[in-house]
């Protein structure tokens, strides 16, 4: 095994994130130790209050973590940067500016010229199937919540991250349009082979898309299992219907369920 | 001027008309038939002509003051453009401040807190002792009212942007700087464009309450010297034309609204109300 930290995309050096409430001191996350490798689709589930976006988060550098320290590409960060994308999952996309301006928002930060920003703009739109023509002078109240999200999405990949974080991105999205975004989603991270941490509560969701399943548990957020789908890339949707992908989310919730109700005795 | 320019200008005014006339035929019903009860009621003699004076003698009033009419509407026009300008700038640079330093917040916010309940007009007073008679007190009141109305709105616009839309900049490589005018002034345009239209329209109520008690020009100090003399026509003429300029003011200001927030859903939420 290499040393910590070494080698790895991401390292996280025991994590440790409290809450000062007036009341109380909650902890969110303790003794977190993860490492991610480069081009590494990881997600995270666990039951809700178990952290995995508070840890999504502290990845991004919009949260300082209490303690514990993480490197990426082996160097301490902790503030948000154009490195790592963030795609929310609340609705994320600038309403004043059009499908344009959006994609190209951190482009125009960097100083990438016109014609160039015009170039990556047309090919992360196709990269994530909009391609309605006139699209692009679009404002995003005339879109749907589905093409808001891949409006999103192109805005994430179009900055050029070398990580893609996506917190419950499709949440809020129909059957349908999640499964959609997901095939859209393993095409680009096939295409771009950037790394992805994405949050999930959706178990289906988690084995179709991840290398690697990270478990959390609540009460304090912890990790608590790793699990490492049997289905390699490239992965075709047909896979979720496969007994051994319905077994393995049989197994998976097995644990959440475990981890819901017991959650608090994992630790004792 | 050539005629070209005429024509185009004159076709632009009558299609503009005919929009008028053709969407909004209902909403002057209800003017016309204000008007036709006024011009009964005053002309039957229902109603002394002290206490509600005839339309005709109201237009006989507007050519007896001719003479003083356009330099007194400039004055008052300029005092509330100033007043306007002054406090409606020095409002939300404050808040602004105040969002982005502790220590403006912490000097500035009590002040303000203290200060937004204080009436305005009862202020006249002590303005005309600081300031003396003139244009000082008047532009003074009204840049004190603006930028009371003007602070507060910032600062609740600047509180309710959306936390999403600044991590979100962040994390596309944005620092202090670009989020301040790539997300902050978009969002916060919005909530300003409505205080402008509401300290506007305050603007002309301080400006005649200013005038009114100490001055010795515009449209508020007309008015007074008509009441001197019991002319309540005159004060009419003059309170209709206030309100006119008002009225253009705001339509004006509206216009330039709806051009910088096609982007919220504001205008389809319009009928809401209504319709369900």
């Amino acid at each position: 095994m290499v040393q910590m930290g070494e080698g790895s995309k991401v390292s996280l050096q025991q994590i440790q994130v409290v809450y000062q409430t007036k009341k109380r001191r909650v902890i969110a996350l303790q003794d977190i130790n993860l490492e991610i490798r480069d081009g590494e689709f990881v997600v995270f589930i666990g039951p809700s209050g178990c952290g995995k976006s508070t840890l999504l988060r502290v990845i991004a550098g919009l949260l300082k973590p209490t303690s514990g320290r993480m490197l990426i590409d082996g160097r301490p960060v902790n503030s948000p940067g154009a490195d790592r994308a963030v795609v929310f999952q609340e609705d994320a996309v600038f309403p004043w500016l059009t499908v344009e301006q959006n994609v190209e928002y951190g482009l125009k930060i960097r100083g990438v010229n016109k014609r160039e920003r015009a170039e990556i703009v047309d090919r992360c739109l196709k990269l994530v199937g909009l391609t309605k023509p006139g699209i692009q002078k679009m404002f995003p109240k005339e879109l749907s919540g589905g093409m808001r999200k891949r409006v999103d999405i192109a805005r994430a990949v179009a900055n050029n991250p070398d990580i893609l974080l996506m917190d419950e991105p499709f949440g809020m999205l129909d059957e349908m349009t999640k499964e959609k975004l997901q095939i859209e989603t393993l095409k680009i991270w096939e295409e771009t082979k950037k790394t992805i941490c994405f949050v999930t509560h959706d178990l289906e969701e988690a084995l179709f898309l991840a290398d690697r399943i990270v478990v959390m548990g609540t009460d304090p957020g912890h990790i608590h299992t790793e699990v490492s789908p049997m289905f390699k890339p490239p992965r075709h949707i047909d896979i979720k219907t496969t007994v051994e992908f319905q077994e393995q989310r049989r197994n998976l919730q097995y644990i959440l369920n475990y981890l819901s109700t017991k959650g608090g005795d994992v630790n004792d | 001027m050539t005629d070209e320019i005429s024509s185009d200008k004159e076709t632009k005014i009558s299609s503009w008309f005919n929009a008028f006339k053709m969407n909004r035929p209902l909403k002057l019903v209800p003017i016309f038939a204000l008007l036709i009860i006024w011009y009964v009621v005053t002309n039957l003699g229902l109603v002394r002509p002290l206490f509600l004076p005839s339309p005709q003698s109201v237009i006989q009033s507007y050519v007896d003051l001719w003479p003083s009419l356009p330099a007194a509407t400039g004055i008052s026009l300029s005092m509330i453009l100033l007043g306007f300008t002054i406090g409606s700038t020095i409002g939300v640079a404050l808040s602004i401040l105040m969002a982005y330093s502790k220590g403006f917040l912490l000097v500035f916010e009590t002040i303000f807190d203290l200060l937004r309940p204080v009436p305005v007009f009862a202020l006249i007073p002590m303005f005309v002792l600081w300031f003396g008679i003139g244009m000082a007190p008047q532009v003074g009141l009204i840049a004190l009212g603006c930028s009371v109305i003007m602070g507060v709105t910032t600062t609740e616009a600047v509180r309710n942007i959306p936390n999403i839309y600044i991590q979100a900049s962040y994390t596309l490589g944005a620092n202090r700087r670009v989020v301040f005018r790539t997300i902050v002034l978009p969002t916060i345009f919005p909530h300003l464009i409505g205080a402008i239209r509401l300290a506007a329209a305050s603007s002309f109520g301080l400006d005649v309450a200013a005038e009114f008690m100490g001055s010795q020009t515009g449209l508020g100090y007309l008015m007074i010297v008509q009441q001197q003399y019991l002319n309540t026509s005159g004060i009419f003429a003059i309170v209709i034309l206030y309100s006119v300029i008002a009225f253009v003011v705001d339509k004006l200001i509206a216009m330039i609204e709806s051009r910088f927030t096609a982007w919220t859903d504001r205008s389809s939420k319009n009928n809401v109300l209504i319709n369900h």
